[in-house]
């Protein structure tokens, strides 16, 4: 029997501007997402991959459609409602880390316990991502894996329903982004954390339980990929 | 963990959080420090008050019958009557030294007592005098001493029964000629009215009346004053309260001097801490805009990321307020403290804040929280996926010099520069504010000193040019007066005190009669001499502006001591800097049926030494004297200077020194490519120093025209019976400009040393 949807878009738009200069960075996207899936979002750059994820995460608003996610009708949600849902369901990893630069690693990761209750201690989320060491450190005494790490420890910390990855390891070397896409798909595999992932590298694909390509703006396929290869098995 | 964040931040960017708070610290400082001194005032005034039960009310008259005395004290709102006999006597200390002293013989004494400091308490049925403090520290005299007295001719002999001060003698001069108090060189003393030389002769001048502060149905000040005219039914007295008396209403009109300064300075500096934080806090929200994003995407709500970033300015000028609130009361009072305990005579000088100060430290947290809110709300709007971004570059236009033929014709710095002014305006005007400021303070500290010296020029250059003041007795024949005023070829002058009134309203000032001559001069508004017309009376400026009258119009007035009020068209207006009042032609002033009487002589002639020891004459006043006794009492001036000028150089330095860093953070980039491009560091300084003098210019330009505005303002602040010119001398303005621009140019010298420091490399790496 097919699991409900964890994350359902139906028609969903997004468009900017008006008049001439007036053009859809998203339209008409439909597709949908399981609890505990690994999905990878793919395109080239302006495809609206960001879009997309910026929509799921509850960071944009939609200008048409419905977004389901975490059973909440959230393309219906205002400003404070849509705070508050990004505070208790989704965790965030950036391209470029976004770490406070004039916290610590663990005041980072800690930082959380400011919006959710229920968060796992910093120390074991820095443990996880093999950052015990430098725990007290700041960010610009970091590399950039272990900067992305960090940032995969505040996601952790939180302990959310739903992790956002913008191209995480595009700021990083071969050898230390495998690393990181190991942690994210354990999340996904051992956590059973639903993990949506932005890249325009096509290699990633090979991972994923679901790949869905993006292209000018609209949903070009959703693939289910059967059997998806670990980390350690991909290159680029 | 965003207190920490909070902490981090501000210990990062401290040079402009420093800026910030040492503004607000100094606002408060110098508003709560005026504030202690100035409400201390009140405080120990009102303490010396009630200690010693001052009188609200004074009747001046000749001869007070019991009679008279009982029928006023029937009223309601009366609770004692006491009669007064207070005189001019002399005092012989020394070796054959005369001295001046008014002796208080009491008939009775029911409020207004003296304020006891040494020996017996006094009593009006007890023998011995009770002797002003100051004086008898000056000439060495002790309780059990004896001294001898003169009145009217007649010596006699006291016993000094106790040292004391009173009230009624706060601030206390010998003569309105003095500006300055000169204590110990006179003094006062009270006494039984039994101890008066002459029994039978002894003549009441004085009854002094305190009010049942309990009465019900209290009469108004003026109609309580209007009815004991009516119950003495007689018209030559005066009914003073306290505000009249010129001690009293010196030193209350001194506090609210101070008061309304505190304001006015405090003011300044917390305007500039408010442009502090306006570009501190806009250029830490903008740099931080990815962070802000990220807050954002992680869950936080908008009022949490707000309140964070509001408390930035409100941690910063909380801190610095209530620093500057308990410190300025602790020190600032202590430079004012000299010169005012050597004007003004209290038992005690008290300090204490008022409620002010905890309002100004609440207004200045206030106001400082809603601008940092204001200036980071921008950041703060988006959703988070536009806040994730760089913020899009400003549309930038071309200005209108930018496209005329001028734009071409320009070098590469004055291009660069102007651009960068248009693209920073805030940062732009900030600088300029505090360097007008700046300018602005030094104005007035040198100003004042020019006010006063222009005040000295005109009192005794312009207006007064006789070089002495023969003062005669009271008790000086008329005739006698003419001889003198043949001998010395001086002019004659009456001077006394004058009521005026118009409807419900009356003012006291002075009265001035005088006869032709060469050594008292009018001048009008404009400073153009005038002639005082030989019919009606011509009135001073202020005193027209007080009582709304013109030229043309009818005054009513009234002498201290006569019995009609007079109601005399004004045919002339004079400015004069002290002494608001009425002046009359001795023509004008017979043709009202009055005797002309004068009570000096002016005159250019050498006067010697023995004529002051004559019986008609009470006095000899150099004009060359008085106006190095001015000087010398004038340390209170030269205080206000000194801290004007260090305010200024603080409030340059910092606005300057913080400006200059903003924007060289600002420029990081900009400077690191010129330098790849192969500009020296000379060069480049240059083009830094270029933007400094510009913005230097402007508020220089500014701080004059303020700095003239800002005199013009405390010089009003002064007491009714003063009209001060504002005047700024040149000298002032070019010593302004010069300190302004080694200020501004001692700045730029620190900051463009950062320049050599730069590195290419780093400087130009990734944004991130």
């Amino acid at each position: 029997m097919e699991q409900k949807a964890f994350i359902q878009f139906e028609n969903v738009s997004k468009e900017y501007g008006t008049g001439d200069r007036h053009f859809y960075a998203l339209k008409d996207a439909s597709f949908s997402i399981k609890q505990g899936e690994m999905v990878v979002i793919l395109g080239p750059s302006g495809a609206g991959k960001s879009t997309l994820l910026n929509l799921l995460g509850g960071m944009d608003t939609a200008s048409s459609g419905t977004i389901l996610s975490c059973g909440e009708d959230i393309s219906s949600y205002n400003d404070a409602k849509l705070t508050d849902y990004r505070a208790r369901n989704v965790a965030v990893v950036f391209q470029f880390y976004n770490l406070i630069p004039t916290l610590t690693a663990y005041e980072n990761v800690a930082l959380m316990k400011d919006i959710v209750n229920d968060t796992l201690d910093p120390a074991e989320a820095l443990k996880a991502v093999g950052l015990e060491e430098h725990m007290h450190q700041f960010p610009a005494q970091m590399s950039g894996g272990e900067q992305q790490r960090t940032s995969i420890a505040r996601a952790i910390a939180k302990n959310p329903k739903l992790l956002l990855c913008d191209e995480p390891t595009g700021a990083l070397d071969t050898n230390t982004g495998r690393d990181v896409l190991e942690l994210l798909v354990r999340m996904s595999r051992e956590e059973k954390k639903t993990v949506v992932m932005v890249t325009h590298n096509s290699f990633f694909a090979d991972i994923a339980d679901k790949v869905i390509r993006v292209k000018n703006g609209r949903i070009e396929s959703v693939i289910v990929n059967e059997h998806p290869k670990s980390a350690s098995e991909v290159s680029w | 963990m965003l207190k920490r964040k909070l902490f981090r931040d501000l210990w990062q960017n401290r040079t402009q959080f420093l800026a910030i708070f040492l503004m607000a610290f100094l606002g408060l400082y110098v508003f709560a420090g005026i504030d202690a001194e100035s409400n201390g005032i009140g405080l120990s005034t009102d303490y010396y008050y009630e200690k010693t039960q001052l009188a609200d009310n004074w009747v001046v008259g000749v001869g007070f019958s019991s009679e008279e005395q009982k029928a006023i004290e029937k009223l309601e709102q009366v609770e004692s009557v006491d009669r007064r006999a207070v005189l001019a006597a002399k005092a012989k200390v020394g070796e054959g030294k005369e001295l001046d002293m008014e002796l208080n013989f009491m008939e009775s004494i029911n409020s207004s007592f003296p304020y006891w400091i040494e020996g017996e308490a006094f009593k009006a049925d007890s023998e011995g005098i009770w002797l002003e403090e100051l004086f008898a520290k000056e000439w060495s005299l002790q309780v059990g001493d004896y001294i001898t007295l003169e009145y009217n001719g007649r010596e006699f002999t006291e016993q000094i029964k106790g040292i004391i001060i009173h009230p009624e003698y706060i601030f206390y001069m010998l003569n309105s000629d003095s500006m300055m108090p000169t204590y110990g060189q006179y003094g006062y003393g009270f006494l039984s009215a039994e101890e008066f030389p002459m029994q039978e002769g002894i003549v009441y001048n004085r009854l002094v009346i305190k009010q049942n502060a309990n009465a019900e149905n209290r009469l108004s000040e003026n109609a309580f004053k209007e009815k004991i005219k009516n119950v003495l039914d007689r018209d030559d007295v005066v009914v003073l309260d306290r505000s009249q008396n010129a001690g009293l209403e010196m030193i209350a009109s001194e506090q609210e001097q101070h008061a309304a300064m505190g304001i006015m300075f405090s003011a300044v500096f917390l305007l500039i801490a408010v442009m502090g934080i306006v570009t501190t806090m806009a250029r830490m929200t903008s740099n931080q805009r990815i962070q802000i994003g990220t807050l954002k995407a992680l869950g936080f709500s908008k009022r949490r990321i707000t309140w964070h970033y509001v408390s930035y300015g409100m941690v910063i000028s909380a801190v610095g307020s209530v620093l500057g609130a308990i410190i300025g009361p602790l020190t600032l009072p202590y430079l004012f403290l000299p010169s005012m305990s050597a004007s003004y005579i209290l038992p005690e000088w008290r300090l204490g804040m008022s409620d002010m100060s905890y309002y100004a430290i609440v207004l200045s947290v206030i106001v400082s929280t809603i601008v940092s809110f204001l200036s980071c709300r921008k950041e703060l709007m988006d959703m988070p996926a536009i806040t994730l971004k760089p913020a899009a570059p400003k549309n930038v236009r071309h200005s209108m010099l930018e496209k005329s033929k001028l734009w071409l014709s320009m070098n590469f710095s004055s291009q660069w520069n102007i651009r960068d002014i248009r693209r920073n305006k805030a940062r732009s005007l900030m600088g300029i504010a505090g360097v007008a400021g700046c300018s602005m303070l030094l104005v007035c500290a040198f100003g004042m000193k020019d006010c006063i010296d222009e005040f000295i020029v005109w009192q005794y250059g312009g207006l007064i040019t006789g070089q002495y003041k023969l003062m005669f007795e009271a008790s000086a024949d008329d005739l006698d007066k003419e001889e003198y005023d043949q001998q010395f070829k001086g002019q004659l002058v009456q001077e006394g005190s004058c009521e005026f009134r118009k409807g419900a309203m009356i003012k006291s000032g002075s009265v001035t009669i005088i006869e032709d001559g060469n050594y008292i001069h009018y001048q009008d508004k404009n400073g153009d001499e005038i002639a005082i017309p030989e019919y009606g009376v011509a009135l001073s400026v202020k005193m027209a502006t007080l009582l709304d009258l013109e030229v043309g119009d009818f005054i009513e007035w009234h002498i201290v001591g006569e019995e009609n009020w007079e109601k005399t068209r004004i045919t002339a207006l004079y400015r004069t800097p002290t002494g608001q009042g009425i002046t009359l032609h001795e023509k004008s002033y017979e043709a009202m049926h009055y005797d002309f009487s004068p009570t000096a002589l002016y005159t250019n002639m050498s006067i010697p030494a023995m004529v002051k020891d004559r019986d008609e004459i009470s006095g000899v006043i150099s004009i060359e004297q008085l106006k190095t006794d001015l000087d010398e009492t004038m340390e209170m001036m030269n205080i206000m200077v000194a801290i004007l000028i260090l305010a200024a150089v603080v409030l340059g330095v910092i606005v300057l020194y913080n400006m200059g860093v903003l924007s060289f953070m600002e420029k990081t980039r900009e400077i690191a490519t010129l330098k790849v491009l192969g500009f020296s560091s000379r060069r480049i300084r240059k083009i830094l120093g270029q933007q400094n003098a510009w913005i230097t210019a402007l508020g220089i330009v500014a701080g004059l025209v303020l700095g003239y505005w800002f005199l013009d303002l405390i010089m009003q602040t002064m007491s009714e019976d003063y009209d001060m010119p504002t005047v700024v001398y040149m000298m002032t303005y070019v010593y302004s400009v010069i300190g302004t621009w080694i200020v501004s140019t001692g700045v730029n010298r620190m900051l463009s040393g950062k320049v050599k420091t730069i590195c290419m490399v780093d400087a130009l790496k990734g944004v991130e």
